[in-house]
């Protein structure tokens, strides 16, 4: 069915044909619409779920934790500041293997106060062992929504998911998309059957504590899982398209890279922009190109090399910045280039925090500022 | 009640509790009452120390442990996931120490009495942090030494009173909150059971005195916490449908009776 | 270096000891020295472990002691539960304080040229002290068998370390304690292999690390935390009219209601003492373990 909706909205309907059960979420702004949308959904009665009015964001992760190990297959939605309190219990989540999704309208942080948008909050929660994907269209956002319970409780990921979209570029931007039948979408994700859950038959414990002997076997398992996810994500992404004729590239996205010199390194909604001006600048003859990384978390080294095969310069867009070093994104992408016999050259680009807007004429700037680096 | 009648089973088995622990006694006695239909979520806390340590589960119910402000929140959630499955039988029993519940865990408890959720909050009164090496909590009564706040020339131990937990909840227009002592296991299992029955809600704070964090030998567990109620030094209250009873002490015996045999007032006496 | 692994039960004051012993070597014995606790929380009864280092040298290695020199163990009753040999070296030293003589072939587990001293401090520490902290003592014993660290030394640390109301009574008790252990020259070598390794300290739990999947919630398992116990509740069967108050009261679940009989099932007692405490009839005694081995647990119990 056709429609024309923002980014929150969609996930909202995402989260409705994913047939989550439990809700649990607190009131962010720019999130607020999400949570909003599928309180309406359930008063309306278009989607059955058990909707709880936490008093913290903090709270809402545990109610979801609380319900994930009952056996409900659980949403919950933050931002900025609410991520930040949550911060505790994602680490819970992840290490006691909880799949659920997440939806993360990124702001910046305080101080100074924002609303307005960055990758600050989701890129500092890089090591908190969730999965994080990031979005570029409202489309993609509904889509990578059902995608994500897919990846998380597929058994050899058992990983929570970040769903990460720009605040107000993509959470208040109404668009056309296409929103699939819960049919479709039955078949596509079928009901969550946790192996393991609270039973009054089989006690067990979630949340373990454990010792040095036998905890570093329990985040090594994690780390094993979040590379496992990487196939699955791609895999997942393919069988979307099988399903629903869209796909995303799976843990990247590339535009015009395969000849490129010059390679633009982007997450979420300025990759959009940034096609538009690879565009323009390909009719002037530049080899240029944009690559999306849609997982920053499992962080898709090989794919990453692969793409920037023939570039001379990867330049990296970073809405964020690691204080005292530079933006996260451009550190992981040297990080993943290192060793190759004939690495491109990485230059970093810190813009867009707390809701600047980024131009077309700024990336252009980019890319003239990379033809014209003697590096 | 007859001791007879309650269920031989233990559901609470091979803890690394202290020997003479009160939290333990209180947990296994609320697991007399509740019995096997029981989901616990608990948070970190001596409890959690001693009871869920990989490859360990000393119950013989699911527990459940999250972050420790949220124990409340998490219920929540258990009683949410429970009634999708058409599970509402079973019982919710979220468990904190006084720090988890009186303190960092406050604001999840009083959310989830306010949204009425059914389940049962238990809390272990043992009147400071023991986990973590006995700190003073809000729920430390006054003079006692603790190890922040120690007696010195500038110090003589708490300097503030105990914070009233049980109005606290009872402000929320709880159905049913009560606070008793494993001295009393009659009136602490009638409370349980009370607890069991109620629609909503219920509260139950439990003293439960600790042996190392106290200061007395571990066979005075029991003892003291009657000697808390026989000197008023604890009050066994009961809030039911907006009206708040105390049991009352008709010849109380001296508070130096309870005070001289722990090392924490010794400082008082 | 010199590493020297110390065994006993939370409330016994081993990481007093270590610290003791460290002490007493850096600031009196011209020394360097680290002690530190196994790192984790400490229960009343459950088994502990703490660690003193001594050099020569500055020492900068901060990893746990795998290999020590020395094992010095406060309570016997942690050798049914705890591999207190684990890493010994060859040549090294074992220090016991205990009284039974059978501890299930441990002579013939000890490490080659083990230099075995087995002591009994706790009855002396009673009678001195009115409680049975033997971590002075037993500071003093290994003092006294090593030579590593001046005599003088030891008293200055534990004068330093004790809160002043206890120094006076610890003092006399480390002074006994150091003379009978130098009077002590019973030197045991070893016979055969290295005892087996077990890389689970805390209580019972033997798990073999490949069963462990730590990725799926735990099952129910528990840890016999029996062996914690120094004293026994002994029913009096006389006495006891079944009322079940004991049975209500123990924290542990280690009473058995039978038709007719009350009984105790040791398995997970800790021997907290409670039931002895409230039983109405005083029928439930406090025993000594030790004594019990002896075969005179109901005698001293005073039951005919």
């Amino acid at each position: 069915m056709r429609e024309y909706l923002n980014g929150n909205e969609a996930v909202a309907h995402a989260v409705r044909l994913a047939r989550a059960e439990v809700v649990a979420a607190y009131p962010i702004t720019p999130q607020s619409t999400i949570v909003e949308e599928i309180a309406a959904q359930i008063a309306r009665g278009e989607m059955e779920a058990e909707y709880i009015r936490v008093e913290s964001e903090h709270a809402a992760l545990a109610a979801c934790f609380g319900a994930a190990v009952s056996g409900s297959r659980v949403f919950t939605a933050t931002s900025s500041q609410g991520l930040a309190y949550m911060f505790e219990m994602l680490h819970y989540v992840s290490g006691a293997r909880i799949p659920m999704v997440m939806a993360v309208a990124n702001r910046g942080l305080a101080a100074p106060w924002t609303i307005w948008a960055d990758h600050q909050d989701s890129v500092s929660c890089r090591d908190t062992g969730w999965i994080q994907l990031y979005v570029e269209t409202a489309q993609e956002a509904l889509d990578t929504c059902l995608q994500a319970y897919k990846i998380a409780e597929d058994p050899r990921v058992l990983t929570p998911v970040m769903l990460c979209l720009d605040g107000y570029v993509l959470s208040h931007t109404e668009e056309i998309l296409d929103i699939p039948s819960q049919e479709d979408v039955d078949r596509f994700l079928p009901p969550y059957r946790p192996q393991v859950l609270v039973d009054t038959r089989r006690p067990v414990v979630f949340g373990v504590g454990a010792g040095p002997d036998i905890y570093p076997s329990f985040k090594k398992a994690q780390q094993e899982a979040m590379e496992r996810a990487k196939e699955v994500i791609k895999r997942v992404d393919e069988e979307f398209y099988a399903f629903f004729g869209r796909r995303y590239g799976g843990l990247v996205e590339e535009y015009r890279c395969h000849d490129a010199e010059v390679v633009l390194v982007t997450l979420g909604a300025i990759t959009g922009t940034a096609r538009e001006v690879v565009d323009s600048l390909r009719r002037e003859g530049a080899k240029v190109g944009v690559l999306r990384l849609r997982a920053l978390r499992p962080f898709p080294v090989e794919d990453l090399r692969e793409s920037v095969k023939s570039a001379r310069v990867v330049a990296v867009l970073d809405r964020n910045c690691s204080f005292g070093y530079e933006g996260v994104v451009c550190t992981e992408v040297k990080a993943a280039l290192f060793g190759l016999k004939q690495p491109p050259s990485v230059i970093g680009f810190v813009a867009g925090l707390g809701g600047q807007d980024i131009r077309k004429e700024n990336i252009e700037g980019i890319f003239r500022s990379c033809f014209n680096s003697d590096v | 009640m007859k001791i007879r009648d309650l269920p031989e089973d233990e559901l609470v088995v091979g803890s690394f509790a202290c020997a003479g622990c009160g939290g333990i006694l209180a947990v296994r006695l609320a697991l007399k009452i509740l019995g096997p239909e029981t989901v616990i979520v608990t948070t970190p806390s001596c409890l959690l120390g001693v009871t869920t340590f990989y490859p360990q589960l000393a119950f013989k119910v699911p527990c459940v442990n999250v972050t420790f402000p949220s124990t409340a929140a998490a219920v929540s959630g258990v009683v949410a996931g429970l009634k999708r499955r058409g599970k509402e039988h079973i019982t919710v029993l979220g468990i904190a120490g006084d720090g988890g519940t009186v303190d960092i865990g406050l604001q999840a408890l009083s959310g989830a009495i306010e949204r009425g959720d059914n389940f049962i909050f238990l809390c272990y009164d043992n009147e400071a942090y023991m986990n973590t090496g006995v700190q003073r909590s809000g729920s430390t009564p006054l003079g006692a030494h603790t190890t922040t706040t120690p007696v010195g020339e500038m110090l003589k131990g708490e300097d503030r009173p105990k914070k009233d937990m049980l109005r606290i909840v009872a402000a929320h227009d709880i159905p049913y909150a009560a606070t008793a002592s494993i001295g009393y296991p009659q009136d602490y299992l009638r409370k349980i059971q009370k607890a069991k029955e109620t629609k909503g809600p219920a509260y139950i704070q439990v003293l439960s005195p600790c042996p190392p964090g106290w200061g007395y030998p571990s066979d005075l567990t029991v003892h003291l916490a009657r000697l808390a109620v026989q000197t008023g030094a604890w009050t066994l209250a009961e809030y039911e449908q907006g009206k708040l009873t105390v049991k009352k002490i008709d010849h109380p015996k001296p508070l130096r009776e309870y005070l001289s045999l722990q090392a924490r007032f010794a400082h008082l006496i | 270096m010199l590493q020297i692994r110390w065994h006993g039960r939370g409330g016994q004051g081993v990481v007093t000891a270590a610290r003791i012993f460290g002490r007493a070597a850096a600031i009196y014995g011209g020394k360097y020295a680290q002690s530190f606790p196994y790192f984790g929380t400490e229960r009343r009864g459950a088994p502990v472990t703490a660690f003193t280092r001594l050099s020569e040298q500055p020492i900068r290695d901060r990893s746990q002691v795998y290999e020590p020199d020395c094992v010095v163990v406060l309570d016997e009753t942690l050798l049914e539960s705890v591999d207190v040999l684990q890493g010994l070296r060859p040549g090294g030293i074992l220090v016991l304080n205990g009284s039974r003589t059978n501890h299930q072939g441990l002579k013939f587990k000890l490490p080659e040229n083990t230099a075995f001293y087995q002591i009994e401090v706790t009855s002396l520490a009673q009678e001195i002290l009115g409680v049975p902290i033997v971590n002075t003592a037993m500071v003093s014993v290994l003092a006294a068998v090593t030579s590593w660290v001046p005599w003088e030394a030891i008293k200055k640390a534990i004068q330093d370390i004790l809160p002043s109301h206890l120094v006076e009574k610890n003092l006399r008790l480390a002074e006994e304690a150091f003379h009978r252990a130098l009077a002590l020259r019973q030197v045991a070598s070893s016979q055969g292999g290295e005892g087996e390794p077990n890389s689970k300290s805390k209580g019972n739990l033997h798990l073999p690390a490949d069963n462990l999947q730590p990725n799926l919630p735990t099952p129910h398992l528990v840890a016999r935390t029996g062996s914690w116990r120094i004293q026994r509740p002994v029913i009096d069967p006389w006495k006891c009219n079944d009322c079940l108050i004991c049975w209500l009261f123990c924290p542990e679940g280690s009473i058995r209601r039978g038709e007719s009989c009350t009984s105790i099932d040791l398995t997970y007692c800790k021997g907290c003492g409670i039931c002895a405490r409230e039983c109405p009839r005083q029928a439930i005694h406090m025993v000594d373990e030790a004594l019990i081995s002896q075969g005179e647990g109901e005698r001293l119990a005073g039951i005919s």
